[in-house]
């Protein structure tokens, strides 16, 4: 772990665990502003970087200095994705969550194979409570994926796709998947047992020929496919 | 003249063309001359035949005369400088280094036995000759420097005019662009924003009067307008944003094609697909194409999908995008019912005249292996100058100059032969094309004519 140099860094609570240690980059001040300050109300995360512009963050966010980086995607100086990209290049453990007023999760259907992992995506529009922004940062810095609630729950799956030969359970399913819950939650949310969340799962991973024990995160593969597959109008 | 690296061209292009006109003039006159008159010598002095020894070694020895005559010439204009003089200094100059010619000729000759040191009035007046040659081939040279400095300079006008013309067009169009995103994000943000307050609003009357036992028929009414103002967000308003600037421009390429198709309704099915080389240059967050570039590849495929699905009743479109010599090639393929009898691309058309200058196209056609149409599009990509000519290097180094706080410039250049200047200015000023050029000599100074 590096101590940075930003001068924000290092910052440590009285809590027991180590709090997650998250940059903030948004190019308006009063979203940012209300940004930082939800999160410093959180007693689990430590806002270590603030940055208005991509020039800004690259220079302060140095290897292994924080566990998630929360980037406004429409930057004025750049924009998130690349920003995203590049911060990821040189800290592979790194979660990167994108804040965007537009639905850009497409955008994850591209990033190099190697990078898939621990990316999430939540509309500046209803990512305004404090439960969601938490839940997606402690997702993202463990290498799991979250949508956007509103936007998942909004997805239908597109004609002639292997996502519509889903069953309508089985597609309830994947979309609280995409959500980012565990399949405790998950089976808490729809009503059901763990194990017949499992059972779905797998079922899922058949029918969109997911290899549940191949090389990529079979969870991340079946989010990167509801993207793909979904059509979000 | 403000780049010392171009001026150093320049005078060393004009002392070329000074040493090489004065080269041909003396060749006409002090070689080429030269046997013709040693041949008359020989034949006046005797009556005898004339034999090649001699003769040769004659002609060996004036033109040996002649070309340290020459010698001297350059030498003095090396010392005098006269290619940074101008007017009356340049004749003095001339006059003096066909001068020194003339001196250095007289002692020459009777040194050579041409003229014995009695004949020395004979070796004057010889010396005056060699000074009038010397100074009409000088006086040549630098009147050829001086037509080729005016064409020069003729030149770089116009390249001058040409680019502040292109750059003032191209600032125009980035202009227009930038209202037509901040208009859009306008539309997008407040406009939405307002309408979705609105609605709550009246949703809120709606459950008042209802809880006050007003007629259903009015209740009705209220939430039927809260329905119609969910309508005006949700599509019309939307639709007018996307008009106006597309979703996901600022994100590359990709990503606005990719934000365009995931907008299908769920019933059209669609695939996308992506080279490598096309995600390196305008996926991932990366945009190398100017936004005027990006946008055409938009607008094309929204015009390919929009033909689709009114006119062909597609329920399938696909989607690809790869790199072929150095353009980035779109291909649209519908399952629909493909161009029909009568074919009226009235729209790519219109994309097709603004593809053509820059070295692009557009086709469509019924072949699509979807079964129905098929539109394929090259956009060349833009990139930054490399190895362009010195007028593209210098507007790539003028665009890195005038980045600073009040200007955000940069100097793309296509791969063909077009110039474009892309200036953003930062959003509160309003671009003056012609005050982004205010010196324009100092872009014209550094253009230089590609050799």
């Amino acid at each position: 772990m590096q101590s940075g140099n930003t001068g924000l860094a290092g910052v440590v609570t009285a809590t027991g665990s180590t709090p997650l240690r998250v940059a903030v980059v948004e190019d308006q001040p009063l979203y940012r502003a209300m940004l930082v300050t939800l999160l410093e109300a959180e007693p689990d995360v430590t806002v270590v970087v603030v940055a208005s512009g991509v020039s800004e963050a690259r220079a302060l966010i140095t290897p292994g200095l924080i566990d998630v980086a929360i980037l406004d995607v429409e930057l004025g100086d750049g924009n998130g994705i690349g920003l995203g990209v590049s911060l990821r290049r040189l800290d592979d453990d790194l979660g990167i969550l994108l804040l965007s007023s537009h639905d850009v999760m497409s955008l994850l259907l591209d990033l190099p194979v190697d990078m898939t992992k621990g990316w999430s995506y939540l509309s500046k529009n209803s990512s305004t409570t404090a439960d969601l922004v938490m839940h997606a940062i402690r997702e993202t810095a463990t290498g799991g994926t979250v949508l956007d609630p509103a936007l998942v729950q909004r997805a239908t799956p597109r004609s002639g796709s292997a996502m519509a030969g889903l069953s309508p359970r089985q597609y309830q399913v994947l979309q609280v998947l995409a959500e980012g819950l565990s399949n405790v939650g998950i089976g808490e949310r729809l009503g059901i047992s763990p194990r017949s969340v499992e059972n779905h799962i797998n079922a899922i991973y058949a029918t969109l020929n997911i290899e549940s024990n191949g090389g990529r995160n079979p969870r991340v593969a079946a989010v990167l496919q509801f993207i793909e597959e979904s059509a979000r109008v | 003249m403000s780049d010392p690296r171009s001026e150093l061209r320049d005078r060393r292009t004009d002392r070329r063309v000074l040493i090489g006109t004065v080269l041909v003039v003396f060749v006409v006159f002090g070689v080429a001359t030269v046997p013709q008159i040693a041949l008359q010598s020989a034949m006046n002095d005797s009556d005898a035949p004339v034999e090649l020894a001699p003769l040769l070694m004659d002609i060996g020895r004036r033109i040996l005369a002649n070309v340290v005559v020459l010698a001297v010439v350059f030498g003095v204009l090396a010392l005098l400088r006269p290619l940074s003089h101008r007017g009356p200094r340049l004749v003095v100059d001339a006059v003096i280094a066909a001068a020194a010619a003339g001196l250095v000729r007289a002692p020459l000759q009777i040194l050579r036995g041409q003229y014995s040191l009695d004949e020395a009035p004979k070796a004057l007046v010889e010396s005056f000759t060699v000074f009038l040659l010397a100074f009409v081939m000088i006086m040549v040279g630098l009147e050829h420097v001086a037509a080729r400095r005016r064409i020069r300079e003729q030149e770089r006008a116009s390249m001058r005019q040409t680019l502040i013309a292109s750059a003032a067009l191209d600032a125009l169009a980035a202009e227009e662009l930038r209202v037509r995103r901040d208009v859009a994000e306008g539309l997008h943000g407040t406009v939405q924003q307002n309408l979705v307050v609105l609605a709550v609003r009246v949703d809120d009357v709606a459950n008042r009067l209802e809880a006050s036992g007003t007629p259903c028929a009015d209740v009705d009414e209220l939430r039927d307008i809260r329905r119609s103002i969910d309508h005006i967000r949700e599509t019309d308003v939307r639709t007018l944003s996307q008009l106006l600037y597309p979703v996901g421009m600022e994100l590359g390429a990709v990503a606005a094609l990719r934000l365009l198709l995931q907008r299908l309704p769920g019933t059209i099915a669609s695939t996308i697909s992506i080279s490598d080389e096309v995600l390196d240059l305008e996926g991932n967050g990366n945009t190398v194409l100017t936004v005027d570039r990006r946008l055409l590849l938009v607008r094309i495929a929204e015009e390919a999908l929009s033909n689709a699905l009114r006119h062909g009743r597609a329920s399938s479109v696909s989607l690809a995008l790869s790199l072929v010599d150095g353009a980035i090639v779109l291909v649209f393929d519908d399952d629909g019912f493909g161009l029909g009898p009568s074919p009226s691309p009235s729209g790519l058309a219109r994309f097709s005249e603004r593809l053509q200058p820059i070295g692009g196209a557009v086709e469509f056609g019924d072949d699509s292996p979807l079964g129905g149409a098929r539109l394929i599009a090259r956009v060349p990509v833009n990139r930054a100058a490399s190895a362009g000519s010195g007028g593209r290097q210098a507007v790539a180094q003028l665009a890195h100059e005038r980045r600073d706080d009040s200007l955000e410039a940069a100097a793309i250049f296509s791969s063909d032969s077009e110039l474009t200047l892309v200036a953003r200015p930062a959003v509160e000023d309003v671009i003056d094309p012609v005050k982004l050029f205010e010196t324009p000599k100092t872009i014209g100074d550094r253009l230089e004519p590609t050799q």
